[in-house]
């Protein structure tokens, strides 16, 4: 997961669209909705305009091609105390083809929609292919896939692009208020909703069309001790998520303000943890990211392969290892699913046009499956592709992305209260805090935003400074213990970054709290030297 | 799609000339750019994208609306202008408004190469193709990375200002690993022109280090002396920079809040050695001489000789501070030594040669506080020389302790961390004690 991404957008967004206003005098009535382009071409035209790119590509040689339209639409809102700080709303459309010519992948890709334009980018990407044959040693050939005409929509209740602004606003307003009434020093708040438009057409006879949604709010509560110049910091629990706006309405979010404040509170007196080895019960809200880096991106197969060596990677889950390695103990069970309900990976197509699905990725703590795309899934024998081909905007050439990957709830009834019942000394983390693995995914350190200790059965209180190292195949296989589907909740990322230009994806982790045994916890302000 | 000064000149002029706010500024970006991408010693993806787009903002008292499009036919242009209106008239007092920036002067900017923009594809294909055969005949596996491209920024306000840059780039990276697995290296440069970048060197380098860097042994964690090369070092002042906010240091949630009150600059906070500025005509790191807002970029000293001597701080908070302005650079300049890397390593008797950082984050805000990993070759340095290749390690390190235990530094050079993609940065080895490696890596 990449937040530079996410904070590079934020300071970018922020001169761009500094609004500001003062408590109460917002006014907003209306809902600002730019143009959304692709409603500006019917049907027909956007099919004309692909069907003209497959067949000038055929004519210069293409074995393959595809026409990929899309609009991305992006709209946060974000506040500091009563300060606006941005308001944008903005529109990336444009199309691209991908053509195949004798084994060589071309690519090419314009803002500009136009016959002349499609004309030119597709003899463009067929140009390109022939210009770089002589250093493609091996031809890309792509496992088969059915064809479909078909319309997949995200399936929500209520579009965050149908509410205005003025309520996005109040919202956050009320959010950084009520945080300061309660003792907070500072807190700012987001509202981050993104619809991502896209239409398929393929040589093979696809004509396919999605209408995708996200959102993703959030707030930050910080508390500063100005006798002492210490400052702590608490996010919210609310996760980026596959709905909309019924997201932020069936949220608590005074309740969860109180929790912050009170908890930052508290975690600014907390005492300094013990450093040594210890259990951790890992809630959902932040076993997600673990579950991500730890198995989510190993198990891509691009990578396995050598594909991401220059920029995310390989992985220790290399092809051999599928179907022996023990990646985890026997209860432990992860899927990858694009078809996961609320998932932010979930749709019904992928970016080669492939039928989305779901599949083990681990099975009783056994590795037995990757995830793939259609030129992937051939190196591993396998005929068909399980749909994880993803490109982050109309100008970047799909690659392998990750699916909503899952920890599966234990199937014996099992609660967090149960669970930290039943353990001795650990300590249970809440939310996810910083997060680094290395670049074959053994090796990770996590920290998290709230750390309860746990002394016999029962939760003692908070602790500070606390971080955790470890290598991935030793942590799954030290899980003991997964509480059922009762407790089970998303977590997720909007800015997933891989690839050369880099490109970001929405994903989801799904979990139940779960426990592991004996795991090397770090004092933080002590490995700063302090 | 690229304009040129006069093209980017008439658009802005029409786009301010819907306007009926008190004020208006807009800013028109548009570039080229051509990828190649390759793994397993073979082209595996590749593209061409041309993309233009403007970001409007309207002023209406102290109220903004912002709106951006990249469609550029009349009526756009006029429903993208009367939109931002109607948000700024929807909108609240901004309490933290700043009008639009009146006539600027610049530094003259000289990040563009004509070389760099006839750049073909067979020119392109020519720079794999070295790496690829070089690798078959050696028997490494190498990935890698070679983009170009041709970019132009304008800004125009209703007050007067207008300002236009061309600029080109070029990168190149590469990771070699040997065909067992247990050895890899990478090499990455970019520059503003073609002709300064070799990558057939840069080849030679990558190969012959993955060779050695081949079945590394194992260290125990602690602290250690190291070399960190430019790459690695490139990563650590440009984190230290995200910390450097003026703002963030006079509220009290930053290492730079001085106890009390204030921020630390005029203190002493780091080795006697270090100097590091920004100047984005030097044509040691050429870079875009204003921001997005059309505010001049000119030399700003962040440290010098181990003092604090400013913070970035946007025009809100200098107002409200009655101090300058300093806006976030393009740009990072570390002043070096005259040693070359291999003079530091024959001067080193015990030391880890350090190429680079992956995936840095964050640990402590309070205390800059940063985790990550070495990779692509990590040496250990016995009595002046190459010792042998070690296990890599995870670190729990600060930029602030690097640059505080700043023992020695190399000749500066034009550098890419793995962190950082908007800065360009000049940048020496530096030779550091005590760097806090915390736990052993199986990773290659």
């Amino acid at each position: 997961m990449d937040r530079r991404k996410f904070i590079k957008f934020c300071s970018a967004a922020v001169p761009a669209a500094t609004i500001g206003s003062s408590l109460g005098s917002c006014i907003f009535s209306s809902t600002f909705i730019p143009n959304e382009r692709h409603k500006m071409y019917d049907d027909d035209f956007i099919k004309k305009m692909a069907d003209t790119a497959m067949f000038l590509a055929k004519q210069n040689g293409a074995s393959y091609s595809d026409f990929r339209l899309s609009n991305f639409r992006s709209q946060f809102v974000s506040a500091r105390e009563q300060v606006i700080q941005a308001i944008s709303d903005s529109e990336n459309f444009g199309f691209s083809v991908r053509v195949i010519v004798d084994g060589t992948w071309g690519f090419a890709s314009s803002s500009t929609f136009t016959e002349m334009e499609v004309d030119k980018v597709t003899k463009l990407a067929c140009e390109i292919a022939k210009a770089n044959k002589k250093i493609q040693r091996s031809k890309v050939e792509l496992v088969p896939t059915a064809s479909y005409n078909d319309f997949w929509k995200t399936p929500i209740k209520k579009s965050a692009f149908d509410v205005s602004i003025d309520d996005k606003v109040s919202l956050l307003f009320k959010v950084n208020e009520k945080a300061k009434a309660l003792g907070g020093d500072f807190c700012s708040s987001f509202i981050w909703a993104v619809n991502e438009w896209k239409y398929f057409a393929s040589s093979e006879g696809s004509y396919i069309k999605q209408d995708l949604h996200r959102i993703y709010p959030q707030f930050e509560v910080t508390v500063i001790d100005k006798s002492t110049g210490l400052f702590d910091s608490r996010e919210s629990m609310t996760v980026p998520i596959g709905k909309s706006y019924e997201y932020v309405e069936e949220f608590d979010w005074m309740g969860e303000v109180e929790k912050a404040v009170e908890h930052a509170k508290m975690k600014q007196k907390a005492p300094s943890v013990e450093p040594g080895e210890k259990d951790l019960i890992l809630d959902p809200t932040h076993l997600w990211l673990t579950i991500h880096e730890s198995c989510g991106h190993p198990t891509e197969l691009d990578r396995a392969l050598g594909y991401e060596a220059n920029y995310a990677g390989t992985s220790f889950m290399t092809t051999d290892k599928l179907g022996k390695l023990k990646y985890g103990s026997d209860v432990v069970n992860i899927k990858g699913d694009r078809t996961q309900k609320d998932g932010l990976a979930t749709r019904g197509y992928d970016d080669d046009g492939v039928k989305t699905t779901q599949w083990d990725i681990i099975k009783q703590g056994v590795f037995v499956g990757y995830q793939t795309t259609r030129e992937m899934a051939r190196f591993i024998g396998e005929s068909a592709s399980n749909g994880c081909a993803y490109a982050d905007s109309w100008s970047h050439f799909p690659i392998q992305r990750m699916p909503n990957v899952s920890l599966q709830p234990g199937v014996e009834k099992l609660s967090l209260q149960d669970l930290i019942s039943d353990t001795e000394d650990g300590i249970y983390i809440v939310g996810d805090g910083s997060w680094s693995i290395d670049m074959q995914r053994y090796n990770f350190q996590f920290t998290g935003q709230e750390f309860w200790e746990i002394k016999n059965g029962k939760i003692t209180g908070m602790l500070r400074d606390v971080a955790y190292q470890g290598n991935t195949v030793d942590f799954w296989n030290s899980c003991d213990a997964i509480c059922d589907e009762s407790e089970y909740k998303l977590g997720g990322s909007f800015f997933c970054g891989k690839g050369e230009p880099g490109q970001v994806s929405p994903v989801s982790h799904g979990a139940s709290p779960a426990r592991f045994r004996k795991v090397n916890i770090l004092n933080t302000s002590k490995e700063a030297g302090e | 799609m690229i304009l040129n000064e006069n093209e980017a000149k008439n658009l802005l002029t029409k786009i301010l000339s819907y306007s009926k706010a008190d004020s208006i500024s807009a800013t028109l970006t548009g570039s080229n750019t051509f990828n190649l991408r390759f793994a397993l010693n073979s082209l595996t993806t590749n593209g061409f994208s041309d993309g233009l787009n403007v970001s409007v903002t309207s002023d209406i008292g102290k109220k903004s609306g912002n709106v951006s499009i990249n469609k550029f036919d009349d009526k756009s242009i006029k429903e993208a202008v009367e939109k931002s209106e109607e948000i700024a008239k929807l909108c609240p007092d901004n309490l933290e408004f700043m009008p639009p920036l009146g006539a600027q002067e610049y530094l003259k900017a000289i990040n563009y190469s004509q070389e760099t923009e006839k750049l073909n594809h067979t020119n392109r294909a020519a720079h794999l193709a070295y790496i690829i055969q070089k690798s078959l005949e050696k028997g490494v596996v190498s990935a890698g990375y070679f983009e170009d491209g041709l970019s132009f920024t304008a800004v125009m306000t209703s007050n007067g200002l207008f300002a236009y840059n061309k600029n080109t780039g070029c990168n190149f990276s590469a990771t070699v690993r040997s065909e067992d697995g247990t050895g890899s290296s990478r090499v990455e440069k970019s520059y503003v022109n073609v002709k300064d970048l070799n990558s057939k060197r840069l080849t030679d380098i990558a190969i012959q280090k993955c060779k050695v860097s081949a079945k590394p042994a194992e260290l125990k964690p602690g602290r250690y002396t190291v070399i960190l090369e430019p790459a690695a070092a490139a990563d650590m002042i440009a984190l230290a920079l995200n910390f450097m906010g003026a703002r963030a240091a006079d509220e009290g949630r930053s290492f730079f809040t001085k106890k009390g009150g204030g921020n630390k600059i005029g203190e002493k906070l780091v080795g006697d050695k270090v100097t590091i500025y920004s100047d984005p005509s030097d044509p040691k790191s050429p870079s875009i001489p204003f921001t997005s807002e059309g505010y001049p970029r000119t030399r700003i000293v962040w440290f010098e000789n181990g003092v604090l001597a400013n913070l970035h701080r946007p025009r809100f908070w200098a107002k409200e501070k009655g101090a300058q302005v300093v806006p976030y650079p393009s740009n990072l300049i570390m002043q070096g030594g005259t040693k070359s890397l291999k003079q530091l390593v024959s001067e080193t008797e015990s030391a880890i040669l350090i190429t680079r950082f992956w995936y840095i984050r964050t640990v402590e805000r309070k205390t800059m506080l940063l985790t990550g990993l070495t990779r692509d070759g990590l040496f250990e340095i016995k009595d002046g020389k190459i010792y042998r290749s070690v296990k890599n390690f995870r670190f729990n390190e600060s930029p602030i302790g690097v640059l505080s235990n700043l023992i020695d530094f190399g000749k500066a050079e034009k550098a890419v961390g793995s962190e950082n993609e908007t800065l360009q940065i000049f940048v020496p080895p530096l030779k550091v004690n005590d760097f806090n490696f915390s736990s052993l890596s199986d990773a290659i």
